[in-house]
């Protein structure tokens, strides 16, 4: 048995891991908006903005295929 | 500016490209973000997240962020060498199929052996890894662009554009 390292061995998360989604959703908010804003002052707002969106639109999608789990298929 | 060389720079290092067209402060956000996710990947699924043989896409998508890509890539052939000297472990095979076989013997050659070193048991390390190389190649083709065009350093600030004369020229 070896030890365990830091970016070597994975890191085990569980149930977890579904938490991970909004740090990944807000670094694309970021990278995207770093390139689109025309003028960085306006970016800490697009960014959460963004971030908003898409974490709703998520949601969204997630109640919508539950429902279709649910009650149509 | 040379496009080329801002493409360059954009792959190799995230946010080079913008740094050398004059706009440090997005290259530096976009450097600190799009290697923080990778590394964070990497962290979570372990060396083999980066997995050329039988991630081929994913693999793919890693190599985008340029030198951190590599680096990984680099510390997982050293490590799966290393672990393939110490144990009975088969030697990779190209191809979908053979690919599969391989990672298949490899993995239950290391269960075998006990070694607490898995490979990811989710997608969730690879999608942090693809998705920062994804997030790179769209910083590279705006530095290209940006590079092509002349825009040069940051557009200037609201209420100063320059007058209609000098606009026209």
């Amino acid at each position: 048995m070896i030890g365990w390292r830091l970016f070597v061995n994975p890191i085990e998360l569980g149930v977890n891991h579904v938490w991970l989604v909004l740090p990944l959703c807000a670094v694309l908010a970021v990278v995207y908006k770093t390139i689109r804003v025309p003028h960085l002052r306006q970016l800490p707002l697009q960014v959460l903005t963004l971030w908003a969106y898409i974490l709703l639109g998520l949601a969204g999608l997630g109640v919508a295929f539950f429902l279709l789990l649910e009650y149509v298929a | 500016m040379l496009p080329l060389l801002a493409g360059v720079l954009a792959w190799l290092i995230p946010g080079a490209g913008h740094v050398y067209l004059g706009r440090a402060v997005r290259g530096v956000i976009l450097c600190l973000c799009i290697n923080a996710l990778f590394w964070t990947g990497v962290a979570v699924g372990g060396v083999f997240t980066v997995e050329p043989v039988t991630q081929r896409w994913w693999f793919a998508a890693q190599m985008c962020t340029g030198a951190s890509g590599l680096a990984a890539w680099y510390r997982q052939d050293r490590v799966r060498d290393r672990i393939s000297a110490s144990i009975d472990a088969p030697a990779p095979r190209r191809g979908r199929a053979g690919g599969a076989a391989w990672q298949r013997e490899f993995t239950e050659a290391v269960i075998q052996d006990n070694l607490d070193l898995n490979y990811p048991s989710d997608t969730v390390a690879r999608a942090y890894s693809g998705v920062a190389g994804m997030l790179n190649l769209m910083a590279i083709f705006d530095a290209v662009m940006l590079a092509g065009l002349g825009r040069v350093g940051e557009p200037p600030p609201q209420g100063k554009q320059p007058p209609p004369e000098e606009r026209e020229k």
